[in-house]
């Protein structure tokens, strides 16, 4: 019996020495260093604490293609993220919620409009090319505007086609013209684009071209040469050629965003204000209880202050592993989840103090204190974990990141706390059985009282 | 011992009270809902320039947002000359600074005017501005930037307007609009935080909110109804457990109700804490009283919840006190972002301690009594009479 706690003491002491060392490795230097890039513990942050864009869109999946709505969904993802990531953005969250939402999280990008045009465009660029009346002058419709139909050419099926952007190849880049200095954004076709382009520039030679991103004019050249694989847009700020050319690299959105519906900018001093002082006020509560079970339940209460030093560790170590996102939510749910790993030790001590008064010797005690504990410790942990489930799910439903946040941190709270006060507070009194110490009563908190008894039963 | 039975009445008199007194203010007054639940855009600006809140209602109704509901406070500030920062600096910057303070520091950029373009702004046409949550000594100040390494720079004090402004839901150009005339009007305006939430998800919200909590109620019922199938009528003990959640809720909602405090995402979020913790506490003293009742069957059921009552005391109140600790401290040192939470929190656990001890197991002999049948008969007894 003896050899076997020992045993799961040296487990318990290998992971806590692995759970320290998760936490440790990719530490940062003071507690102080938040922001993008530069992590507490190397964790990752919410926004409310390193501050940023937090946008939510709707897809609109009624102009769907042949493909399925997961596939599309998939595809404005991977789409956006290429263009943030193009963009720099560091550690960037783009999540599909729901059915056809997609929430998408910027650290570190306070500028709300450039992040809307960065991410909410479809980005379909098409060339298109004036309506002639006979006589040959360009139609102009009711608002004064010059009308446009799709410049189309032959492919090597033989097909009619539009020119649009899924002919490009993905290597635009901006450029500066050498005689003016103005900003372009140099395209190259691919082989079947190159054909169509060849077409069309013959055609409209010495006419205009129509280059449309998501039906806005950007830029009408006059064509001037034949041209084929290559050619370049311009009458572009550099921040609109520089966003213009990250756009056409990602490609085109499969399906139009709707939105945003949710839009945030957040200003991540607030937080960070918060979140040190919580951690100091976590610390101070920690001591508050610690000294509590210490008064209160002496030798247990040692035992219970080192169950919960070894919590937290598992715990961070877990938000390391998962990994979590550190939100103001989550370290509150982390610091209330200590309240509950104190809770199953409170259970036990109390069974352990009605059975030792009742006059169990204390490895009777122990166990008979475990077994009755159990089914309390059971029950409420389970229930809080079914709310935690549910509110996990509302937050995604809901594309609301702290709720989520805070239902995965105390999720992992209870299930560690389940783990620390029944394997861990229970090996280490397991231990104490046959030292010195158990000898003496009144370090368990237990004088010899007469038991609660149920009074004189009712006839 | 005790006797927590024979005073059921006046425990549920007091509940009672409480929850009447707050649904009257609910109804009264109703609920102070963030744009979360009710849909609408806030940010808080500031201004270079000295802004007189009545200017500032009035270029918002121009507009067309009379709407608009604008909270004026005024900040010291400094102004920061001679420092240009990129983004990763000016987060350094004010962590640095907000230690060494321990104060909120927030940061205000304004450009110079007609400087606004889309895109990336260039650096270094921008003033900055320290916005203090606490007086700070302009030589502390001074000294505290010459040891993070800047030199060079002018510091000026000023004391700025900062607006809190909430509206209807700005689309995406509506904001830039709204942010390009104010600055028309008023000169360099800075847009500390922004918050935008159609209509579209805060009816969402409500509902989820309303769907989780009833969710939850099931889960919870048929889990504890499960736990409890070896104790005669089983799902007695999962509706009190839940009349006792809702009470918890219930309380939660009319003291915010009365406090005017406003309810967003961090509240539901405490509400359902409340539900999980609540849940914890009535369990422990349900499972006493199944353990009780299976080693004493024959004893009458009052007198078997009170002892367990009695036995599980020290527990709740033990375990009650530790997590108090921790929201207490949370309270005193946690900073404002995150001090209703905790005082949601705080009240939550208060009136769940309360209920798990005083109302979920006297529900139960209640019910064993009869009470309710009592009680339903009683109701139209009086209509007639009347």
């Amino acid at each position: 019996m003896n050899r076997r706690n020992l045993i799961i003491l040296g487990l318990i002491i290998l992971l806590t020495g692995l759970g320290l060392a998760e936490v440790l490795v990719k530490s940062a230097p003071s507690i102080q260093d938040v922001g993008p890039g530069n992590n507490t513990l190397g964790m990752r942050l919410g926004l409310d604490l390193s501050g940023g864009t937090h946008l939510v869109y709707e897809a609109d999946l009624s102009q769907i293609g042949n493909e399925s709505a997961e596939e599309a969904m998939q595809g404005v993802i991977d789409i956006i993220s290429m263009r943030v990531d193009a963009y720099g953005v560091t550690e960037p969250l783009i999540q599909k919620q729901g059915a056809d939402r997609v929430s998408i999280q910027l650290p570190g990008i306070r500028d709300m409009e450039t992040a809307v045009e960065l991410v909410g465009q479809t980005a379909q660029l098409d060339f298109r090319e004036l309506v002639y009346d006979s006589e040959g002058n360009p139609v102009i419709d009711e608002t004064g505007d010059y009308q446009w139909k799709p410049a189309k050419g032959i492919d090597s099926q033989g097909n009619e086609v539009h020119l649009t952007g899924k002919y490009l190849k993905r290597n635009n880049y901006v450029v500066l013209d050498q005689t003016t200095n103005e900003p372009q954004v140099a395209f190259e076709f691919n082989g079947e684009g190159a054909t169509l382009f060849e077409q069309i520039t013959t055609r409209l030679l010495e006419k205009p071209l129509g280059i449309f991103l998501d039906d806005q004019l950007i830029s009408s050249p006059t064509v001037k040469a034949v041209l084929s694989d290559n050619g370049v847009i311009t009458g572009l700020s550099l921040d609109e050629a520089r966003n213009l050319a990250i756009l056409l690299n990602a490609g085109a959105l499969p399906v139009p965003l709707k939105g945003p519906i949710v839009r945030e900018d957040i200003d991540p001093t607030l937080g960070a204000d918060s979140l040190r002082k919580s951690l100091v006020a976590g610390m101070v509560g920690i001591i508050l209880i610690i000294l509590f079970m210490l008064l209160y339940y002496r030798v247990p209460g040692v035992l219970a202050s080192v169950a919960l030093i070894i919590y937290g560790i598992l715990v961070l170590a877990a938000f390391k592993l998962i990994p979590v996102t550190l939100t103001l939510s989550g370290i509150a749910a982390f610091i209330l989840s200590i309240g509950m790993a104190v809770d199953a030790n409170v259970l036990i001590f109390e069974r352990l103090k009605e059975e030792l008064r009742a006059g169990k010797p204390l490895s009777g005690a122990i166990e008979a204190g475990f077994n009755r504990a159990w089914s309390a410790i059971r029950d409420s942990n389970f229930t809080t974990i079914i709310v935690c489930i549910i509110l996990y799910w509302m937050g995604n439903m809901l594309a609301e990141p702290r709720v989520m946040g805070f239902a995965l941190t105390l999720g992992i709270g209870v299930l560690l706390s389940m783990f620390t006060a029944i394997v861990v507070t229970r090996t280490f009194l397991r231990l104490l059985v046959g030292t010195g110490i158990a000898n003496n009563l009144w370090l368990f908190g237990a004088k010899k009282a007469e038991q609660t008894s149920l009074p004189k039963e009712r006839q | 011992m005790f006797d927590f039975i024979s005073k059921r009445n006046w425990f549920f008199l007091v509940s009672g009270i409480i929850i009447i007194a707050g649904v009257i203010a609910l109804i009264v007054a109703g609920l102070n809902t963030g744009i979360e639940f009710s849909s609408g855009s806030t940010m808080t600006l500031v201004f270079k320039e000295p802004v007189q809140q009545a200017d500032l209602r009035a270029a918002f109704a121009e507009l067309n947002h009379s709407e608009a509901i604008i909270q004026h406070s005024s900040k010291d500030a400094y102004f920061i000359e001679g420092i240009v920062l990129e983004p990763a600096e000016k987060e350094k910057l004010i962590d640095d600074l907000q230690a060494k303070f321990d104060t909120t520091i927030r940061i205000a950029e304004f450009e110079a005017a007609g400087n606004e373009t889309s895109g990336n702004e260039t650096q270094g046409n921008e003033t900055l501005a320290l916005l203090l949550g606490k007086t700070i000594d302009r030589g502390d100040l001074s000294s505290a930037l010459t040891d993070l390494g800047y030199s060079d720079f002018d510091i000026e004090f000023a004391s700025l307007n900062s607006f809190l402004i909430r509206t209807r839901t700005l689309e995406a150009d509506e904001g830039n609009q709204v942010e390009r005339a104010l600055e028309q009007k008023f000169g360099s305006v800075s847009v500390l935080d922004f918050y935008s939430v159609s209509a579209v998800i805060a009816g969402e919200r409500v509902r989820y909110t309303v769907y989780a909590m009833i969710v939850a109620s099931v889960g919870i019922l048929l889990y504890i109804a499960w736990a409890f199938r070896k104790v005669a009528s089983s799902f007695r003990f999962g509706v009190c457990a839940i009349i006792a959640l809702i009470h918890d809720v219930l309380i939660l909602l009319a003291i915010f109700a009365f406090l005017r405090i406003q309810i967003d995402s961090m509240f539901i979020i405490a509400m359902m804490t409340v539900v999980g913790y609540g849940v914890n506490n009535i369990i422990v003293v349900f499972d006493r009283i199944r353990e009780n009742r299976s080693r004493h069957l024959n004893a009458d059921l009052g007198a078997v919840v009170n002892i367990s009552i009695t036995e599980t005391l020290t527990r709740s109140l033990n375990t009650s006190l530790t997590t108090l600790f921790v929201l207490i401290a949370l309270y005193a040192f946690g900073g404002a972002t995150i001090q209703n939470f905790v005082l949601a929190l705080l009240v939550g656990i208060i009136a769940s301690t309360y209920s798990s001890i005083c109302i979920a197991a006297q529900l139960l002999i209640a019910w064993e009594n009869g009470d309710f049948a009592k009680l339903f008969r009683w109701i139209p007894l009086r209509r007639q009479r009347s």
